[in-house]
């Protein structure tokens, strides 16, 4: 409740309505959901129980959420945390009880229940050999099973992930090889960078494509709010994510598919990967009702050198040592809350989940508290026996605020260069009325729905057809007020950006036997998705007075306004030829046309084929040898260009308040996707009962055709650049999947895990243009990594003498080149468990682009040259004995943005986590009960990184291609407590 | 399997409009994809490149290149300002570079300067090629302001860089820039559709001419343009990149990058900086004040630290860019007076007053008062500082240091012996970075043009 009171004070600039008429409408859904899910347990006259428990058939510890039910009826319940199970009021009579869990398979049990008796009946689960029979969904048309796939599906079960975490990035972090959550800032609700297998595109965004119970949704983060005119860019620099409001609880499992091998079904959009997220559905049985609370803290970690200042600064400020780069007096905890309650149920012809959520938040620098409120509905019915119709809906509301960054009116530009900043003036007063007055507030609305109609008119013939719409909203309104120093008589800015997805997806399957133990599984069908983004801006500046002020109470104002459309359109067949249940070949092709293809290039087509063979169930195969799957894939995706690439434009340019026509894009009439080709191959094996598992693939993918934004000679007149298909782009590498279950008994366990991923990519050609800049000091050269680092580079680093430069060092590639993710659990007797994940990445580069080069090529005293000042705190002159390479970085007449490029090499503990059982604290209606505390991102080990922190990202976070470092501050250290309620 | 129901069988109870929403979606579906595959969605925004020869859109075409000039011209102005010290930086790194406010001017930091400046002249020579074109009817206000458009940025080309590249060629002289805008200015008196486009022909042309050596064509275009004539761009303040931004980077409110201390307007500091020039006469061309709220610029200049703040409180973001003007021709005429018959400097003096004659004192709103010489050198002493208050901003003392001898230390010999000196403390004085690399004298091409264009080496 603490942070709720702090935050409401925080939102001067609000809308009249605005979060009271948000918090209405919440209270008025709660009650609708509430009512909904009033369904009352059948009573029946003559009805007895069924009760038992569920343990793992190898430890003997019990299992808890297991799915209990009686098949064929509205019966059924979870697991306590014990592995128990109480069935009330089963009709007398036989049935057959179905347990079942993600990862454990199921299990069925025929039982027959005398009135007034209670049955005892015990399951022993096993968790299945890799899962090979696991129905998996993504990348492949219609629903396959995991053995029938020639390409790796990364499955992530939410259960299993230790620390309860509040956003879907967290979930994703660490948690498969080959996807790295990427450079992000601290900042209140900051986007990550998603990649999947590295860079694929060196022009497009390289942002998997996402899907959300078969619906496309949008996967690029939201809107940044720089404006039209650059107006808005001296704001706050963070972009929302996309995937952030989503309810964590709401989730069941995702599955990520990571190279074209195995997006090609997905066509043009999905060189980048694909994430498909899977919300819980409704279950038969009474309702279950689950009501989970987080509390947490954020605080932010050291990320200033290590050094000690006794100096005038020291005495004038109170700071004295740096290792929050003069930030100390700004920085706060944040407390942040969370309550959730979702129930799920239903009979056979119905089932229902409905959730909702709703937190508050804040974050460890001044200005910034948010909070968030989402409802979710999941219906599935069946009107027919032979129709099945999934529909899924849901809304978020989200408000943050946050502090201005990044830029001359931001904290950290002019907190880092203590004296030297933009006032000239360090003390807090100064920053208080020149900064922290700036208000910059955003809300994000987002509605997603859904429906999924399966029908089977036969038992080997499906028809899939989805329906989707996803819709985001924002609206930032960014004002400095009347008074604000560098703006006297005030600005505001008002950003109103919307994005659109619509999905419209057809697959049908049939399947047949060609002969004798062979079975063939035709896929046909065909997908069109349309993606409409239009933002609207309103600027006003120089207000009459103090008062709230409207962009209409500004004597200036200015409006702009851009739309755009792109359809993406394809179809596809597939066969899946099934030899013996042990043999998988799979061929087939997809054909997309895209609207913003040039009007000369026409479709593209985009063949797969893969191949599995379940080699362990060979009949010479020994049992002693375990599970062994052996697979490979090739397959094609691709990436579009944008909207208006292709075309010979001009823009409109306002001028004087007329239209003044200047080039925009010279225009490309052949212009295509870029098709990334992959091959990758591997297997899966299980040993020693299934204590050991290892999930092994080798890839290889080379872009053709690569889009590159290929300069024109400014001489040329029209100048700028255009997207040509001129590059080929290769990347390979290997992931490892290792697990294993060492100790498994009744009261202890022991897991551990190893996730490592290694990324090799390099420039085949640049297609005759010059070599160029991506931004951040990343290079596109031939022969060398997708993006390189190149720059200016110090040759005598530890001479005592002037720096020589070589001004085109290559330091190394920007990507990550080994990342490694170790995970260890420990279970102890009360079934309570341990977790720690930790993360190694290495092998590349970043440049720091505007932190302390940018403080002392202005003067600034930056804390990292303090060891080598003459006389530091009072001039900026070194000491005669300064090595060569920190007189390239802290003299005024040497510095370069390039000097202060390190080596990424880090392993920061994730998370430490404890998930505790407390049902024993709670009522008997209570059937499961967990407490998890959580630690995460807390200790951070680098190998050179002086300052700021090694997962810093530049300005514009999610959207680079080139990870770079500016003046942001690093993401925090949080904890969290959750509790976990069924009943 | 032989047992169950056909679809629609009715056994399962489905209805028709199962089977029909099934179908519906189905087709739907697959029209979608192979209707899509290959469509054609037309977005708002972007104006397509044909739609630019219809006579409707020639004056956007104009201001386009009116606009592109603009800003190249700012840009250009106000780094060639820094580099000569017409303005002293302040130490911000928003507007330029710690080695252009050092005084160089180096190639791997020039796109900019070069890009805009390249776009003006493509956009007015674009329009004049489409304005020629055949069926395409274009007015002859159109037609002589493209010209005159050319004219200037080929000539802001030829006066500012040390080699040109036109259309993608090769690297050459910058007299071709010259060249090209003298040809534009010529075609341009043929075409005037009024006086002023008249007027601006004949004194860009003047410019060009006097750049090229050509003083008696100079002479003659001069002759042509009435002293109080004044031609340049307004700077349309709505918009971030058409903002003065010169006045901008001077605002008492945001930035300040740079500050007239040291400059020769401002009052001697005591230490061999300024002349006290705006004191003693107020000239309202130099106007400048200062804010004891803001002693200092904003940032701070390395190796000096922070820099003392002073400011025209009269120059605003809409204020106008000049790029000719009448005042200019009767210091040409003075100058060539001064050239050419040293022992007539009084005439020279003469035209000088005339100049100053025209603008007012801010301390009493009277004409400046007349200067006196005693001798050709005095006469062109007050001619050289004549030249760097009437050119304050506009683009003009880049040429003239060129012209009289280069600026002191770089070693370019003089091409016009004009008598008298002009200002030139030693800056390094000040701080070491004035000296770590000599100051430019002229813009060089950029990398990036180095290194797409294959025939620039």
């Amino acid at each position: 409740m603490l942070a709720i009171a702090s935050s409401e004070p925080c939102q001067p600039g609000q809308p009249p309505g605005g979060r009271r008429a948000h918090i209405r409408s919440f209270g008025l859904l709660c009650g609708a959901l509430l009512s909904l899910l009033v369904l009352p347990a059948a009573a029946t006259a003559q009805t007895g129980q069924i009760a038992g428990v569920v343990t793992n058939a190898v430890s003997g510890a019990p299992i808890s959420q297991v799915q209990i039910y009686i098949a064929e009826s509205s019966l059924g319940t979870l697991t306590r945390a014990d592995g128990r199970f109480l069935l009330l009021n089963v009709p007398a009579g036989t049935h057959d009880v179905v347990a079942e869990q993600i990862g454990m398979g199921s299990q069925t049990q025929q039982v027959t229940v005398a009135d007034g008796q209670t049955v005892t009946v015990n399951f022993q689960l096993e968790s299945q050999a890799l899962g090979l029979d696991e129905i998996v969904v993504t990348g492949t048309a219609g629903a396959s099973r995991r053995r029938e796939i020639g390409n790796t599906i990364s499955q992530i079960n939410v259960e299993d992930i230790p620390n309860r975490p509040t956003d879907v990035n967290d979930m994703l972090r660490s948690s498969a090889p080959g996807l790295e959550i990427g450079a992000t800032g601290g900042e209140f609700g900051q986007a990550p960078a998603i990649r999947l297998r590295g860079n694929s595109s060196l022009a497009m965004s390289n942002n998997p494509i996402v899907y959300i119970d078969g619906v496309r949704v949008r996967s690029e983060p939201n809107a940044f709010v720089a404006g039209v005119d650059n107006r808005g860019i001296r704001g706050s620099v963070v972009q929302t994510s996309p995937l952030s409001g989503l309810n964590p609880g709401d989730i069941e499992r995702i599955e990520v598919i990571k190279g074209s091998a195995a997006t090609t079904l997905y066509g043009t959009e999905a060189s980048a990967g694909v994430i498909q997220i899977f919300t819980k559905s409704g279950s038969r049985g009474s309702p279950v009702w689950t009501f989970e609370t987080q509390q947490g803290a954020v605080w932010s970690r050291k990320f200033g050198p290590s050094v000690d200042d006794t100096g005038p600064e020291c005495a004038r400020t109170g700071v004295c040592n740096f290792e929050y780069m003069r930030l100390d007096p700004y920085l706060k905890t944040g407390y942040n809350a969370n309550y959730a309650l979702s129930v799920r149920g239903g009979a056979e012809s119905l089932q229902y989940f409905v959730s909702g959520l709703w937190s508050d938040e804040e974050g460890f620098m001044p200005n910034e508290y948010g909070d968030k409120r989402s409802i979710r509905g999941n219906f599935t019915f069946s009107p027919f026996e032979d129709l099945q119709i999934q529909w899924n809906t849901a809304y978020l509301s989200q408000w943050q605020q946050n502090v201005s960054q990044s830029n001359a009116q931001g904290l950290t530009h002019n907190v880092y260069r203590g004296m030297a900043n933009y006032f000239g003036d360090d003390t807090f007063e100064t920053i208080e009325a020149g900064v922290l007055a700036f208000d910059i507030q955003m809300w994000v609305d987002r509605f997603t729905t859904g429906g999924v109609f399966t029908y089977s008119p036969l038992a080997n013939l499906t028809n899939r057809f989805t329906i989707g719409y996803d819709w985001v909203q924002q609206d930032a309104r960014n004002l400095r007020p009347f008074g604000f120093p560098s703006r006297p008589r005030g600005a505001l800015l008002n950003h109103h950006w919307q994005n659109t997805l619509l999905t419209f997806d057809y697959v049908g399957t049939y399947s047949f036997d060609v002969a004798e133990n062979i079975r063939s599984s035709f896929s046909w069908g065909g997908q069109a998705i349309g993606d409409e983004t239009a933002q609207v801006e309103a600027w006003g500046e120089d207000f009459p007075g103090a008062a709230e002020p409207t962009v209409n109470s500004a004597g200036f104002t200015l409006g702009f306004e851009e739309r755009q459309k792109v359809w993406t359109a394809g179809f596809f067949a597939q066969n899946i030829f099934d030899f013996s249940d042990k043999y998988f070949l799979t061929l087939g092709a997809r054909v997309d046309g895209n609207s913003a293809f040039g009007e000369g290039f026409g479709l593209q087509v985009y063949p797969k084929a893969s191949f599995s063979w379940v080699t362990s169930d060979e009949d010479f195969w020994p049992e002693s040898l375990g599970t062994l799957r052996l697979r490979a894939a090739y397959g094609q995706s691709g990436r579009a260009p944008g909207a208006f690439d292709a075309v010979r434009t001009w823009d409109a340019a306002p001028f004087a308040n007329q239209p003044a026509f200047v080039p925009r894009n010279l225009g490309n009439p052949d212009l295509g996707p870029e098709v990334t080709t992959e091959i990758e191959g591997g297997f899966d094996a299980s040993w020693f009962d299934g204590r050991v598992e290892a999930v092994v693939t080798y890839f290889t993918a080379k872009t053709t055709d690569a889009l590159f934004q290929v300069r024109q000679a400014a001489s040329e007149g029209f100048g700028g650049s255009q997207l040509r298909n001129v590059g080929e782009l290769k990347n390979s590498g290997l992931e490892l999947q290792l697990s294993g279950s060492p100790i498994q008994q009744q009261d202890w366990g022991l897991d551990f895990g190893v996730n490592l991923s290694t990324i090799s990519s390099e420039v085949l050609s640049i297609g005759g243009a010059p070599e160029f800049e991506l931004g951040g000091n990343g290079w596109v050269i031939e022969g060398e990594p997708a993006p390189v680092i190149r720059g200016r580079y110090v040759t005598n680093p530890d001479a005592i003498a002037d720096p020589e430069v070589d001004p085109d060092h290559i330091y190394g590639p920007n990507y990550p080149t080994l990342t490694v993710t170790p995970s260890l659990s420990l279970r102890v007797p009360g079934n309570i468990t341990l977790s720690a994940v930790g993360e190694y990445k290495g092998g590349s580069y970043v440049t720091v682009t505007n932190t302390s080069s940018g403080g002392v090529s202005r003067g600034a005293m930056m804390p990292i040259c303090w060891p080598y000042y003459e006389n530091p705190g009072v001039t900026t002159a070194l000491r005669d004995d300064t090595p060569a390479l920190w007189r390239a970085r802290c003299d005024a007449t040497e510095v370069n943005s390039d000097f202060y490029t390190f080596p990424i090499d880090f392993f920061r503990l994730r998370t430490v986590a404890a998930s505790i059982p407390v049902d024993f604290l709670m009522p008997e209606r209570v059937s499961n009960a967990t407490l998890t505390l959580s630690l995460n991102e807390s200790y951070t080990w680098t190998k050179d990184f002086p300052e700021l922190d090694p997962e810093m990202s530049s300005n514009t976070g999610g959207e680079d291609t080139v990870h770079s470092i500016s003046n942001r501050v690093p993401m925090p250290i949080s904890f969290r407590a959750s509790l976990r309620i069924q009943f | 399997m032989k047992n169950r129901q056909e679809p629609g069988g009715g056994s399962s109870g489905r209805p028709r409009w199962v089977r029909g929403m099934t179908t519906f979606g189905i087709v739907t579906v697959l029209g979608l994809s192979l209707g899509m595959a290959g469509c054609d969605v037309t977005n708002p925004g972007p104006v397509q490149d044909e739609f630019l020869d219809d006579e409707t859109t020639h004056t956007g075409l104009v201001r386009g290149a009116e606009r592109s000039l603009l800003i190249g011209a700012m840009r250009i102005f106000f780094a060639s300002a820094t580099v000569t010290r017409e303005v002293f930086p302040g130490g911000d790194t928003n507007s330029h570079s710690p080695r252009i406010q050092a005084g160089a001017l180096p190639s791997n930091e020039m796109d900019e300067y070069w890009d805009d400046t390249q776009q003006a002249r493509f956009i007015a020579e674009d329009a004049l090629r489409r304005f020629n074109k055949e069926g395409v009817t274009a007015s002859n206000v159109n037609r002589a302001q493209a010209m005159l458009w050319a004219g200037y940025a080929s000539k802001l080309l030829g006066e500012n860089f040390c080699q040109i590249v036109i259309d993608g060629g090769s690297a050459e002289d910058r007299d071709v820039a010259l060249q090209r805008a003298e040809n534009h200015f010529t075609d341009a008196i043929a075409a005037a559709a009024n006086a002023q486009q008249l007027q601006a022909a004949y004194a860009g042309r003047a410019q060009t001419r006097i750049e090229r050596g050509d003083w008696a064509g100079a002479l003659q275009d001069a002759a042509q343009v009435y002293t109080d004539f004044v031609y340049g761009i307004e700077a349309d303040p709505a918009f971030v990149e058409t903002r003065n931004f010169i006045a901008f980077a001077n605002l008492n409110e945001n930035y300040r990058q740079y500050t007239y201390h040291y400059t020769y307007f401002y009052d001697d500091l005591g230490s061999g900086f300024g002349t006290g020039y705006y004191t003693a006469t107020g000239d309202e061309r130099v106007t400048y004040t200062t804010d004891p709220d803001f002693p200092v610029a904003n940032a701070s200049l390395p190796g000096f630290g922070n820099v003392p703040w002073s400011f025209d409180p009269d120059f605003g973001l809409s204020d106008p860019v000049i790029l000719s003007s009448g005042s200019e021709m009767r210091l040409y005429e003075a100058e060539a007076i001064l050239l050419n018959d040293p022992g007539s400097y009084q005439d020279a003096m003469d035209l000088i007053n005339e100049v100053r004659a025209s603008y007012v004192s801010d301390f009493d709103e009277m004409p400046l008062l007349p200067l006196t010489a005693a001798s050709a050198a005095e006469a062109g002493t007050h001619l050289k500082n004549e030249r760097l208050i009437d050119g304050h901003l506009k683009g003009r003392r880049f040429l003239d240091l060129r012209r009289w001898g280069g600026i002191p230390g770089v070693g370019n010999a003089a091409r016009d012996n004009t008598p008298g000196d002009y200002y030139w403390p030693d800056w390094g004085q000040l701080t070491d970075i004035f000296d770590a690399e000599p100051t430019a004298t002229c813009f060089p091409i950029p990398d990036s043009e180095r290194d797409i264009n294959p025939n620039v080496s």
